[in-house]
């Protein structure tokens, strides 16, 4: 459940910031788009208005040509009026002066030729559907020409005028509009007027031929709303109309295009770029998915990982616990035990132990096939063997055998262990053992190291038949066996070689009178020295194993801390009843000690700083040596002015009296300073009784 | 090291129980107030139950004994074992100190 909010918190998270580009993108498509529209529209706008100009032009150029031609032949019946049958010729020069022209017609005022009567108006024009001409008189009362607008609109202007289109049923016989321009007499009275016919078929072929775009369409309609040119069909779907009035000549031209006509590529083009756009996001949310899959997995793994790091590390601290502590074997017996284990993993396959039974230490030092967690559970089973197998038994070939037996029964792994396994009588310092399949020990003996040289058993767990020999070697005081896994002859540096036997058996040349404590820490250094920064890639376990010398020394070290002391009287007690020493003596000792102790852990130390000082302690030709150091500043507590005892109290200074105690206690005081650190030896011969 | 300190009349008895140790003697130098406050007065200091001294020990007992003689108060000793009597005599406070019992 908690995974599972924290995954939805993730994913909002990581989502929320793929939501931004995913934003911009519709934002600039949305932007594109409708800039883009805009633009097709202000060019649709553009390319319509020049398409309706270059209509108006064409037709103005058509009109004007009609206007030129009316304009110039009026003078010419100004001055033939007085002859009413010139007219005809007139009108006739009229029509032939432009292919345009489809009639032209001269009407007088009611009785201006009383010869002619009331009507007289002239007219000539094509003959419907052939090219010749046909001049008559057309005014009448069945054609009363007073009523019709382009005469009145004709004798009304001031030169010449358009009328609207009208259906001439007489002349034409067609829509037509006509030029009318007045007629006047010597007077400059008006006395009738002349015109010229276009038919609108003729503006029509024009209006038709203005084609912007594959389906817009153009109009002509006139002044009164008379629709002049018109498609026969409207298209389908939305359309735009640009409309163009052209000044003068009651005409109105518009310009209808389709949206899809206009828009159609804009349409296809936006299409495009969305369906690329989509793409993108699509790939965005694809790979964002996959990469957010990833991290998840990835946050799993870690989160596993570090339940694993967690169990481990307790692992790790479990098998840490196995091994034994310096406090299993007195410092005061007369053997030196010191044992190192580095897990080139968290945990490991090595195993080393140790114990105290019957004056008899057991020790044993082995290596599990493998590394990790496999191994560090037959290193557990290994442990726990060897303490249940020689609880009761000190033959190391049949511990070994039971061990074997053990560890074969049901290993179908096949996980095998070589181990040494030894058993030291620490008052004859005979040392039985038994190795299987193990790195030979070192044996240091009056300080020359050299391999144990007997030939080892089968390693434990291949074959539970194996049978296992032991053999016997002597340690005199002083003497050591160092044992070690193959962490350490075979620990790489960084140029592949390996720190080997020969190196191993050289640093245990210098192993002669160092404390097992010593001497592992040398080898650890040595190593480390040789390995420099490569990796630990094996398990790393040494054991050392010495004889003490014939006198114990015994060690305390206190730290400078006036409570510690509390630890003194502890201490030798167990000294005095290891040592068979009379417990008569031991008051005093206390005292002395406790008097040169306390004087180092308040006085040795500035103020505010820790330091430590350490009590040694053996027993030699019936005689208690004691010896006290500290790394504290140089004082030698013997110059120090003593308690003048005969003085009497009053006038006696409160101070001196340990320095006194000691000496009065002790048969031999010494101070000296060596090597940064204040000695004081301490020697008490009497009243030693060895029990 | 515990002490118990009662009081009879002008009399004041302060028992020790336990070692008289640099660490002991640090620790009772409040505990004994009451003794160096009341130093006019006779002030036993029961040892029965004080295996061992130290040279801070002993201090502390020369404090009280020089509280004591400024004042006009007398200090006893009682039942000082031989450990501790042994000390007296090395530091040559075994006739400076008055014992009883």
């Amino acid at each position: 459940m908690k995974d599972n909010i924290s995954k939805y918190h993730f994913a909002k998270k990581e989502l929320g910031k793929i939501a931004i580009p995913i934003v911009i993108l519709f934002v600039v498509s949305l932007s594109y788009y409708l800039y883009m529209r805009h633009n097709t529209l202000r060019g649709a706008e553009i390319r319509s208005e020049v398409a309706l100009e270059n209509a108006e032009n064409m037709i103005l150029a058509r009109l004007g040509k009609i206007q030129t031609v009316v304009n110039s032949l009026q003078p010419l019946v100004e001055y033939a009026l007085e002859d009413p049958d010139d007219m005809f010729d007139i009108a006739r020069h009229t029509i032939e002066s432009s292919s345009s022209i489809m009639g032209s017609g001269i009407a007088f005022k009611e009785d201006y030729y009383p010869q002619k009567g009331h009507w007289y108006e002239i007219y000539v024009g094509h003959q419907a559907g052939c090219d010749t001409l046909v001049a008559r008189e057309v005014g009448g009362p069945e054609h009363d020409y007073f009523q019709m607008e382009w005469y009145q609109s004709g004798l009304a202007a001031e030169k010449g005028v358009w009328s609207n289109p009208y259906y001439d049923n007489v002349g034409g016989m067609s829509y037509m509009m006509t030029y009318a321009v007045p007629i006047h007499d010597d007077n400059g009275e008006v006395v009738g007027a002349i015109g010229a016919d276009i038919t609108v078929d003729t503006l029509a072929s024009i209006v038709r031929s203005i084609k912007p775009y594959p389906h817009s369409f153009c109009t002509l309609t006139a002044g009164d709303g008379t629709v002049l040119v018109a498609p026969t069909a409207l298209p389908k779907g939305r359309y735009k109309v640009f409309t163009e009035i052209i000044e003068g000549r009651n005409l109105t031209l518009t310009i209808t295009v389709p949206y899809s006509d206009m828009y159609g590529r804009l349409w296809r083009s936006t299409i495009f770029f969305v369906f690329v756009a989509l793409t993108g996001i699509l790939s965005v949310f694809f790979i964002a998915y996959r990469s957010l899959q990833n991290l998840w997995k990835l946050n799993e793994v870690r989160i596993k990982e570090q339940h694993i790091e967690d169990e481990l590390s307790i692992a790790r601290d479990i098998q840490q616990s196995l091994l034994p502590t310096g406090a299993s074997v007195s410092p005061t017996k007369k053997v030196d035990v010191c044992g190192l284990q580095i897990p080139a993993k968290y945990v490991g396959g090595d195993l080393y132990d140790y114990y105290v039974r019957d004056n008899k230490l057991f020790f044993c030092i082995g290596d599990v096939s493998g590394k990790g967690v496999p191994a560090a559970l037959l290193m557990a089973i290994s442990h726990s063997l060897f303490r249940t197998l020689s609880a009761h038994d000190e033959n190391p070939e049949s511990i070994m055998q039971s061990f074997n037996a053990t560890i074969s029964d049901n290993n179908s792994d096949m996980m095998f262990i070589t181990m040494f396994l030894g058993i030291l009588n620490m008052e004859t310092g005979t040392v039985k053992y038994c190795n299987a399949g193990h790195n030979p020990p070192i044996i240091i003996r009056n300080g020359q190291p050299e391999f144990i040289a007997t030939k080892p058993s089968l390693l434990l767990g291949v074959e539970p038949n194996a049978t296992y020999t032991s053999h016997t070697l002597d340690l005199a005081p002083g003497d050591s066996l160092f044992l070690y896994t193959d962490g350490l002859t075979e620990a790489e540096n960084v140029r592949k070689e390996l720190f080997g036997e020969e190196r191993a058996l050289n640093v245990a040349a210098g192993f002669c009178k160092l404390t097992a404590e010593e001497q592992v820490k040398q080898m650890r250094e040595a190593m480390q020295l040789f390995v420099e920064k490569a990796e630990q890639s094996d398990d790393l376990t040494l054991l050392v194993v010495r004889r003490t010398e014939t006198d114990t020394n015994a060690t305390l070290t206190l730290n400078n801390n006036i409570n510690e002391l509390d630890r003194l009287e502890p201490f030798l007690e167990e000294f005095f009843q290891q040592n068979g020493l009379a417990m008569e003596s031991l008051s005093k000792i206390d005292l002395a000690l406790e008097e040169a102790l306390a004087n180092v852990i308040m006085y040795a130390y500035p103020e505010g700083t820790a330091g430590d000082v350490t009590l040694s302690m053996r027993v030699e030709n019936n005689a208690i040596c004691m010896e006290i150091s500290d790394g504290g500043v140089p004082f030698n507590p013997l110059q120090q002015q003593e308690a003048d005892l005969d003085v009497p109290l009053e006038k006696r200074k409160i101070g001196g009296l340990g320095i006194h105690l000691i000496k009065e206690i002790m048969d031999s005081v010494a101070y000296e300073y060596r090597e940064g650190k204040n000695l004081l030896k301490l020697v008490l011969t009497t009243e030693i009784n060895n029990i | 090291m515990t002490i118990n300190i009662t009081e009879e009349g002008n009399t004041i008895t302060a028992a020790f129980d336990g070692r008289l140790d640099t660490v002991a003697a640090q620790q009772i130098s409040e505990t004994i107030e009451p003794l160096m406050q009341h130093a006019d007065c006779n002030i036993i200091l029961d040892c029965g139950k004080m295996p061992f001294i130290s040279s801070s020990g002993l201090r502390i007992f020369l404090k009280i004994r020089k509280e004591v003689a400024a004042k006009g108060g007398k200090m006893y000793l009682k039942d000082v074992c031989p450990d501790v009597q042994q000390v007296f005599k090395m530091t040559k406070l075994d006739d400076l100190f008055e014992t009883i019992g």
